[in-house]
């Protein structure tokens, strides 16, 4: 499959720019942006989760070994998206909502994290720009003052600065996004889906509606497209993520239901010509595809997919399944095939250290599988809460 | 190639806002640059550009929006029309065409000494066609000649694709009929961008028109004298406007603020063959209002000029001199339609609401409760309900699936009007309109399940798009009170998710996909 970068020479150099205003502070990093920079071996304090539905709001919960205890609940409308501050002391989430105070767009809240006992208390709201709305991703930068959306609903991203204080200041950054795609139902337009910094502050976005990834440069306050790589037509992709350390990305494609891999020069936008695709379904699978959850282990070693089941009765509609990951060939191999427990998986996260996988069900609350360190394996899962509808979650680190 | 306006140009200040001062609000709101267009491929060149950069696009013809919908786009784009005013139609298939940025003033000039014809639209002279038109358009010959939708016959738009490709599109009955019918009335900023309108019949332009104004002092005004000034008005456009012979008859009546001295009548008048041969309706009008003493004549006129000269609002119809019995003056129609206002300048804010029948008892009082109430330290002078007839042409009802605009039932057309210079006293004024518009729409009259606003029943038929009013998205409900309660705006919504899919082409009050 060929790829095609669209990036230009002066947002090369822009990136370069901002990789070296932000080198200063990649040494404070270990415990940053945990899904693709591992905290070592530190076990997670609190868990954060956001659920949408009947009883929307941010669950919170005290972990002991393998009991959560709730602690806190606080109503707020559909938190799809969940981030912590690199200070882990602020935590942002989404409001997924097409009218906010009237007018149509989405919104988002800084909520300050008690030190200790890892209670939160809301900082304050910003709406997104008009037409933002159903917001789906958050990212903050690794320097940690900017906070960049994914807006799903209104087609664009978002990007916020992030006072010293951690509350957010007003929209600083717009990108409005085009594009369509194959898929009648779900590619009419532009969804930006999904956004990850890198660890050096690169900025990368799928868009499920358009087949694209999207790399972006940040210059005082402002967002700019650098980069566009287009994807198979009607793959929608969705989560994506780096390598820790080669210049693999792994990007689930939602609607195909497909994982590709493929070596990706963040300063050039450069990827390798016929990357590497695989089905997480096999091929008698009937129904329509939902392939939402993609984790590296922090190990690097294993990577984790999900599908959800949507309007299917094939037994792998909601399905877990385990790859092994190898990066000379940059493909991945099918280890471990789970079906068992899950009831329309929607989101997971990865515990740091690697000895967890956390399931969100829509219908089932969260399960915990414990991940066996040198093989992979999920093993026997327990469930840590019973919430209705979680839609996100994150871990934070004591 | 399009003129770009960026920060640095010693224009950009001036052209980064419209009439209205409060917008943009805030360094932040404002554009990153003006592109002033002078053909629609300079246009298309110009918005293909802002679209594949990702940014906002808004769109100014005359810069009269009543809401923050063009220039609160922060680092956005802001696409100024004005210089495209192309009346030139060879080619189209079409015998008359008014391109966007076409100023109304001129179009009335354009088409009289052309054609000896007209438009049925606007009185202001600086409203743009592009945005006025695309809103429905009304004015003084409405009643006569339906309102300017009723007569399009085709527009060229640009749209934007799934992809972000900008495409030229004819629209009209037979091409895109949706989109065609979705360009007739449903305000601005929601498709994309109408660079022309085509005509293949006009009304003829009178030949000339009776003007009169009266005028009733707030000094020796009672509640009484005011509640018969008002229902002799509305019970008129109730029954007897909707007579024919009625139709060449505009009225107006502006209920200002105690503090600006006095309320005011004024009427143009033609018959329906355009001349004044035969003045017995406008005198049979005037003649109601003698019980309540007017004033009459130039007094009166000056009146009238002040009460609303602050809007341009019917300025044309102040110019008075005097004749017996009524103080009427005779003018040319063009020169009593050319000399309106320009509206520039005064901080302002707007509310609309259309009337089916008379004024109520109950509406009466809280309209003058509101009209004389003092609130410590803030001057509601410059503030006016304007009561417009409505009705006649307009109310055709075979109109409301050939156009987007449902209203076909109004007898009057309320719009509450307020002009200051601080904006210190931004808030105050906003409430003040607010606490009245939301008083007068929670009487007995209303519409239980809509208190607070003009819902579609049996004596109110919603507001106009082009007078849009940010306070009704306080309402779930605010498109039912713009598009009514019928099929129009689940219609919209799909014209709009099949023309605008990426929504590129939005605001606060544009059509949600």
């Amino acid at each position: 499959m060929k790829s095609k970068t669209l990036l230009s020479r002066r947002a090369f150099v822009q990136s370069v720019g901002y990789t070296s205003a932000a080198s200063g502070l990649s040494t404070l990093a270990p415990w940053l942006n945990a899904a693709a920079q591992p905290a070592g071996t530190q076990s997670p304090g609190f868990a954060y989760v956001g659920t949408s539905g009947n009883a929307q709001g941010i669950h919170v919960f005290a972990i002991h070994g393998n009991r959560w205890l709730p602690i806190q609940t606080i109503a707020t409308a559909t938190p799809s998206a969940l981030a912590l501050h690199p200070s882990q002391n602020v935590l942002y989430a989404t409001h997924a909502v097409d009218t906010y105070r009237g007018l149509p767009t989405g919104a988002v809240e800084a909520y300050a994290i008690h030190p200790h006992e890892g209670r939160l208390t809301s900082l304050n709201q910003q709406p997104l720009s008009l037409s933002a709305t159903m917001p789906s991703d958050l990212a903050v930068s690794p320097d940690g003052r900017y906070l960049a959306v994914a807006v799903y609903g209104g087609g664009a991203y978002n990007l916020l600065p992030i006072h010293e204080d951690g509350s957010l200041l007003p929209v600083s950054g717009i990108l409005k996004e085009t594009g369509s795609g194959p898929h009648r139902q779900h590619q009419t337009s532009s969804h930006p889906h999904s956004l990850t910094f890198n660890a050096t502050g690169h900025l990368l976005g799928t868009d499920l509606g358009a087949d694209r990834l999207n790399m972006f440069t940040i210059t005082d306050g402002r967002l700019t497209r650098s980069g566009q790589i287009s994807q198979v037509p009607g793959s929608g992709p969705g989560n994506l993520a780096f390598h820790p350390d080669s210049n693999l990305l792994f990007v689930a494609n939602e609607l195909d239901a497909s994982i590709s891999t493929f070596r990706f020069n963040i300063l050039t936008g450069e990827t390798d010509h016929g990357h590497h695709r695989i089905s997480t379904l096999p091929e008698n699978f009937h129904g329509q595809r939902s392939a939402t959850t993609l984790l590296l282990h922090p190990s690097g070693k294993f990577l984790y997919t999900a599908n959800r089941r949507r309007e299917s009765n094939h037994p792998m509609a909601d399905s877990l399944i385990t790859w092994k990951v190898h990066p000379d060939t940059a493909t991945l191999s099918p280890i471990q095939h789970i079906t068992e427990n899950l009831h329309h998986p929607r989101a997971a996260t990865i515990t740091s250290d690697g000895s967890s996988l956390f399931v969100l069900n829509r219908e089932a609350g969260v399960f915990q599988f414990p991940i066996d360190a040198n093989r992979g394996i999920l093993g026997k899962p327990t469930q840590t809460t019973s919430v209705q509808t979680p839609r996100s979650m994150v871990l934070r680190y004591i | 190639m399009s003129i770009t306006v960026t920060r640095q140009d010693p224009r950009y200040a001036t052209l980064n806002r419209g009439h209205n001062p409060r917008w943009p609000a805030t360094d932040t709101e404002t554009v990153s640059r003006i592109e002033l267009c002078e053909t629609p491929a300079d246009l298309a060149e110009a918005l293909q550009r802002i679209v594949s950069a990702g940014l906002r696009p808004t769109v100014r013809s005359g810069g009269h929006c009543y809401e923050d919908f063009v220039c609160n786009n922060p680092d956005g784009v802001l696409l100024d029309l004005s210089l495209l005013t192309d009346f030139d139609a060879t080619g189209s298939g079409h015998k008359y065409r008014v391109s966007a940025g076409s100023k109304l003033g001129e179009v009335y000039t354009h088409l009289y000494k052309s054609h000896g014809l007209t438009l049925p639209a606007g009185s202001c002279y600086t409203v743009g066609a592009g945005g006025h038109i695309s809103g429905g358009g009304y004015g003084l010959l409405s009643r006569l000649h339906g309102l300017t939708v009723d007569w399009l016959a085709a527009v060229d738009i640009l749209t934007v694709d799934a992809n972000g490709k900008v495409v030229m599109r004819r629209a009209d009955r037979t091409h895109e009929p949706e989109l065609f019918r979705a360009c007739r009335g449903a305000g601005g900023g929601n498709f994309g961008i109408i660079t022309s309108y085509y005509f293949d019949k006009l009304p003829t332009a009178p030949q000339e028109v009776m003007l009169a104004n009266l005028s009733f002092p707030w000094d020796d005004m009672t509640p009484e004298r005011f509640e018969t000034i008002l229902t002799t008005y509305g019970h008129f456009h109730e029954t007897r406007a909707k007579d024919p012979d009625t139709w060449g008859l505009f009225t107006f009546l502006g209920l200002s603020h105690h503090s600006s001295n006095q309320i005011v009548i004024s009427a143009q008048f033609c018959n329906p063959d355009g001349t004044c041969n035969d003045p017995r309706v406008l005198n049979e009008f005037l003649d109601l209002f003698q019980p309540c003493n007017p004033t009459v004549g130039a007094a009166a006129a000056e009146h009238a000029r002040t009460a609303t000269n602050l809007s341009g609002h019917h300025h044309a119809m102040a110019h008075m001199a005097c004749s017996s019995p009524h103080a009427v003056t005779r003018s040319p129609w063009l020169d009593a339609t050319i000399s309106g206002g320009i509206g520039t300048g005064h901080r302002g804010k707007y509310k609309s609401s259309n009337m089916k029948r008379n004024f109520s008892s109950a509406e009466v009082r809280c309209i003058y409760k509101h009209l004389t109430c003092e609130i410590p330290g803030v001057d509601l002078q410059g503030s006016i309900l304007a009561v417009d007839s409505y009705g006649g042409a307009i109310n055709r009802p075979e109109m409301i699936t050939e156009t987007a605009i449902p209203q076909r039932s109004t007898s009057m057309k309320l719009q509450f009007q307020t002009y200051w210079q601080n904006p210190e006293d931004d808030a105050a004024r906003q409430r003040w309109m607010s606490d009245f518009y939301t008083d007068l729409y929670s009487g007995p009259e209303a519409h239980p399940g809509y208190k607070g606003t003009p819902y579609n029943n049996a004596n109110y038929e919603g507001c106009y798009i082009n007078y849009p009013d940010k306070d009704m998205l306080a309402y779930t409900y605010w498109p039912q009170l713009y598009y009514g309660d019928d099929d129009l705006y689940p219609f919209l919504q799909s014209v709009k998710r099949r023309y605008d899919p990426n929504n590129i082409f939005h605001h606060a009050m544009s059509i949600r996909p």
